[in-house]
């Protein structure tokens, strides 16, 4: 697992954001002989993509899967900058949900509308680029190759709902679950969020807001690190990665905040997700 | 007056470590001078340029030109602060369209599957002004003047005057020598419009004290890469040339260029402009310029 991406919202490429890094979500989830998984298309899968390009992709032999968690910009916004886009023979196969009239793939038309951005269009020409295919999901599981992907919606307040994931190969899971706002800020009352953590090696959880913003942000689609920590703690993770950090939020300001999520860790190890940090599970 | 470049990258926004020197952050230009906020563009650098107007004084009429609605140039706009207080009011300007308007495209970028709140609910009072090409207009002191470029769809340079100083903003820019890329105009021939595209370029930049140029390309990229909308320093340096500029500033940098490799074309880049007359400069983010009749000088 490789973060590529973990900041929320909008790309910060600022000197205060540089340590844990400005790039808006990608994780990448990998093995020697079982199929590519990117979580998300933010800024982080331009730059994750174009390192696969001295591989497979390259040579247009890659298959990739890309789990969206929904289609606000930073979760998508690197799609179309992405190099592995434009080589014809790759296979991109992009799971979600719909959250636009028409479905999954009209709303990922709309971004690459020529008015916005005049690429070749990759989605639409079959001639041009990688064979891009979309599963609107309806089955809350499925299988890809060996692994068995688990997802369900997750509440955002009032807003759109968002598709949480739990990817399990081999007895290792993985859950992510990112712009998810708790009713009255409690993960307990969620049961698709523990259903999906339930025992996972590795949780990866939105982050944004810290305890004393959520009263104002009420509505926003956001949690907080004591949230996160605490459905780790409910569903028995074995580690807990905080996850989506606010734009404004500086490498200071996260040092401290990993120190108080700590402290309220009851068995699950705590940490800050940081640009370029690989985990083995 | 001043001018302080809050994003000078081109495409898309860049958050490595090859790009932090001159930054990362897409285009977004502040012209500041007494008791007015004119900002040219909204990629993401509007971001941080909202926070410290907000912070700094008790501005709450907003000025912004947009050059044209590709995503590096209006995606910072959902996170202009300002725009979320109900006391602000932004003017924004941008050349006529005929189809595609651009509070339809703003609109769009805020629908609810995108962005959590629409555009429609920002509780400032946004106005979207569009300019006749060529029709000068005042706004926020300046007499701004916006002509077409040669860009895909529909995009447009500008030129700002005041207190005698002029200052041309042309990017985005494809070199406009044989390729036509912008939507073309009903009424006159490709080859026709592509020169008048041409000749748009120099008439912005016609005696400017100033010139941000997109310099996005070397020439070695722009060759396999012409149809993408960018031109090179030496497109740049022959307008500045024709049209008498004094200053040009390398802008909309490559997303692919690291800082060590700009900052050797810079030093290359000076040597070229003293052969033209013109005096080169490579816009980096953060950074001031004092603007006066006569000169720049850079800020600390
Ligand atoms: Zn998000
Ligand atoms: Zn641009
Ligand atoms: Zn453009």
């Amino acid at each position: 697992m490789t973060f590529w991406g973990v900041r929320g919202s909008i790309p910060t490429p600022d000197e205060p954001q540089a340590r844990y890094g400005g790039n808006t979500p990608c994780v990448l989830l990998s093995s020697a002989d079982g199929p590519l998984i990117s979580l998300d298309g933010g800024m982080g899968f331009r730059w994750m993509t174009a390192e696969l390009m001295a591989g497979k992709a390259g040579r247009g032999q890659e298959n990739l899967h890309l789990m969206l968690a929904h289609c606000h910009w930073d979760h998508i916004q690197g799609i179309p900058f992405s190099p592995m886009m434009y080589v014809a023979g790759n296979r991109v196969t992009i799971h979600g949900r719909q959250s636009f009239e028409g479905g999954l793939r009209e709303t990922l038309l709309h971004q690459v509308n020529p008015s916005y951005c005049p690429v070749p269009n990759f989605f639409l020409l079959q001639d041009v680029g990688a064979t891009v295919e979309f599963h609107e999901i309806k089955d809350p599981v499925f299988q890809i190759d060996r692994v068995r992907v688990t997802s369900l919606e997750l509440p955002r307040g009032n807003r759109l709902a968002c598709s949480g994931y739990r990817i399990e190969d081999r007895g290792k899971t993985v859950a992510y679950l990112t712009d998810v706002e708790y009713p009255q800020g409690d993960p307990g009352t969620t049961p698709a969020a523990l259903e999906l953590a339930r025992g996972a090696d590795l949780l990866i959880h939105d982050a944004q807001f810290l305890p004393e913003e959520v009263q104002e942000r009420m509505n926003w689609g956001h949690s907080t690190y004591r949230q996160a920590v605490e459905l780790a703690n409910l569903a028995g993770c074995r580690r807990v990665a905080l996850f989506h950090h606010d734009p404004g939020r500086t490498d200071e300001e996260l040092d401290a905040l990993e120190l108080q999520a700590r402290a309220v860790a009851r068995g699950p190890e705590v940490f800050v997700a940081r640009e370029g940090l690989s985990l083995e599970l | 007056m001043e001018l302080t470049f809050w994003g000078v990258r081109g495409s898309f926004p860049v958050a490595r470590p090859h790009a932090r020197r001159f930054g990362g952050n897409t285009p977004c230009v502040q012209v500041a001078a007494e008791g007015s906020h004119l900002v040219i563009d909204a990629g993401t650098g509007i971001r941080r340029l909202g926070q410290r107007l907000l912070s700094q004084d008790e501005a709450r009429d907003f000025t912004l030109l947009i050059s044209h609605p590709h995503w590096d140039h209006i995606q910072g706009f959902p996170y202009f602060e300002p725009a979320y207080q109900p006391d602000v009011e932004i003017s924004i300007f941008s050349i006529q369209r005929q189809e595609d308007k651009l509070e339809t495209l703003f609109s769009g970028q805020q629908h609810v599957a995108f962005f959590p709140t629409p555009l429609e609910q920002l509780p400032s009072r946004i106005r979207f002004l569009e300019m006749e090409e060529g029709q000068p207009v005042e706004a926020s002191g300046f007499r701004i003047c916006t002509l077409r470029l040669n860009h895909p769809g529909v995009a447009s340079g500008f030129r700002l005057e005041r207190d005698g100083f002029t200052l041309a903003y042309v990017c985005d820019v494809a070199p406009s020598r044989d390729l036509l890329l912008a939507d073309p105009r009903p009424g006159i021939s490709q080859d026709a419009f592509r020169r008048e595209l041409f000749e748009n370029q120099i008439r912005l930049a016609e005696g400017a004290d100033l010139v941000i140029y997109d310099t996005f390309f070397t020439p070695r990229e722009y060759a396999e890469r012409r149809h993408w909308g960018h031109s090179t320093l030496e497109d740049g340096l022959e307008i500045c040339r024709l049209a008498a500029a004094e200053n040009l500033f390398m802008f909309h940098h490559n997303p692919e260029r690291s800082d060590d490799e700009l900052a050797v074309l810079f030093e290359e880049a000076r040597k070229m402009g003293e052969s033209h007359g013109v005096e080169v400069h490579v816009a980096c983010e953060g950074q001031t310029w004092n603007l006066e009749k006569g000169g720049l000088t850079p800020c600390e």
